[in-house]
């Protein structure tokens, strides 16, 4: 009877404490906690009004990429779904808009895709967002004037790709032209509890 | 949402325990480790260890049903299409004399579609199983849906919700016979190497016996390690 119960107890135990090595190991993330309205900086929801009334629903967003701290915040609006995002002191970095690939024009959709159908033998677009920046004027003024002339333009893609060296899901950052910007993966969670 | 999920799980959880315990069902407690490494985008390893155990024969040599190592692979065709084969091995009451053992062999092919960080996995998978009096296919659907708890996507630390149904025949020449399998568990994301999950599970079995629908409640705790 003890030799049993030795034996349930130390097996799970043992699971715990194969390869130790494994666990000095941990790449860092950037890490998204949901936080609430008050958590947000004062400066932060002081432009988000301008977008942005008590009565519609929002969700927030502390991240941390292992440097620094910024926050989000997510709403519909227009029936578009913003993605706002502020620094630690709540200064304005980027509106990002969740778009239809085909809401992009058409010369800038024709070279994104003539990227991707050269780098790829099969590729579909999962997620599109239009990126508003600015590196000089009031960011929400001229967002809230539509003076997008003033503004740079970008687009985030995340894309599942494959060819004959790659396979996964992408993250592409193209600029209002279709050129590329920046490629990186998407490290999806291991699917071993499901498969 | 998030709440409302919450909730539904406690609810269907509390029912299904006081369903175990009302009917005396089989109780076992599963153990499982396992651990997983790519070779490459396409190609991926799974090594795992599990075991049965009865809690209402804890007090005897009979509590431990099973113990079964098991090797994997997995190929992907696409980003959410893999194909996979693999081998378990199971050595029946050990610790009781003239223990039987079973090898199984499966074939599998696995579709998982993301929302956002939610993930809705469908499993379909053959084994041939042979034992040591007899030998049995079977074929098995299995529907997976886990999404994290806390905010849009899953980050280091947080907790993740895991629900899963799975349908099964089993046959040969002289008989046949279908089980379900319903899970509900609670996963920790420790980060993209470790997580764990605590999941009940509720296993409706025999169903075209003639001796009757039995039934078996696992409490199955699974450490995860991938490379």
């Amino acid at each position: 009877m003890i030799k049993i119960l030795t034996y349930l107890i130390s097996i799970p135990l043992l699971m715990c404490t194969v390869n130790p090595s494994l666990f000095a190991q941990e790449k860092k993330q950037e890490v998204e906690t949901s936080i609430n309205k008050s958590d947000m900086p004062a400066e932060a929801l002081s432009i988000l009004n301008q977008f942005w009334n008590d009565g519609k629903k929002a969700d927030f967003y502390r991240e941390f990429d292992g440097q620094s701290v910024s926050y989000e915040v997510k709403f519909i609006l227009n029936n578009y779904l913003h993605s706002i995002e502020f620094d630690e002191q709540g200064t304005l970095l980027d509106i990002e808009l969740l778009i239809n690939f085909d809401e992009t024009s058409e010369n800038t959709g024709n070279t994104i895709k003539a990227y991707l159908n050269d780098q790829y033998t099969k590729f579909r677009i999962t997620r599109i967002q239009r990126q508003y920046t600015s590196d000089e004027g009031d960011l929400a003024e001229l967002f809230i004037e539509q003076e997008f002339d003033d503004l740079t333009i970008r687009y985030e893609l995340e894309v599942e790709a494959q060819n004959k060296k790659e396979l996964g899901a992408f993250e592409f950052l193209f600029n209002k032209n279709g050129q590329l910007i920046r490629k990186r993966e998407i490290v999806r969670r291991s699917l071993d509890n499901i498969w | 949402m998030k709440f409302l999920k919450f909730a539904l799980l406690l609810l269907v959880t509390g029912m299904l325990t006081n369903t175990a315990f009302a009917q005396e069902a089989d109780l076992i407690w599963s153990p499982e480790f396992s651990y997983s490494w790519k070779q490459s985008d396409r190609l991926g390893f799974s090594a795992k260890v599990s075991m049965f155990n009865s809690l209402r024969d804890l007090d005897n040599r009979s509590a431990v049903r099973y113990m079964e190592p098991q090797l994997s692979f997995s190929y992907s065709t696409t980003p959410r299409v893999k194909l996979g084969g693999g081998y378990y091995y199971r050595n029946a009451t050990p610790f009781l004399p003239g223990h039987q053992y079973e090898h199984r062999f499966l074939e599998q092919i696995g579709f998982v579609s993301y929302i956002g960080d939610e993930r809705i996995a469908h499993r379909l998978r053959a084994e041939q199983r042979v034992r040591s009096s007899s030998y049995q296919n079977r074929i098995r659907y299995r529907l997976s849906y886990d999404f994290p708890l806390n905010g849009e996507q899953l980050d280091n630390g947080e907790k993740y919700l895991i629900l899963k149904d799975e349908v099964m025949t089993a046959f040969n020449k002289d008989a046949v016979d279908a089980e379900n399998r319903a899970d509900i568990g609670l996963g920790w994301y420790f980060n993209n190497k470790q997580k764990f999950e605590l999941a009940l599970q509720y296993r409706t079995q025999d169903i075209f016996s003639d001796g009757g629908i039995s039934h078996l409640f696992m409490i199955r705790t699974s450490y995860f390690l991938n490379r």
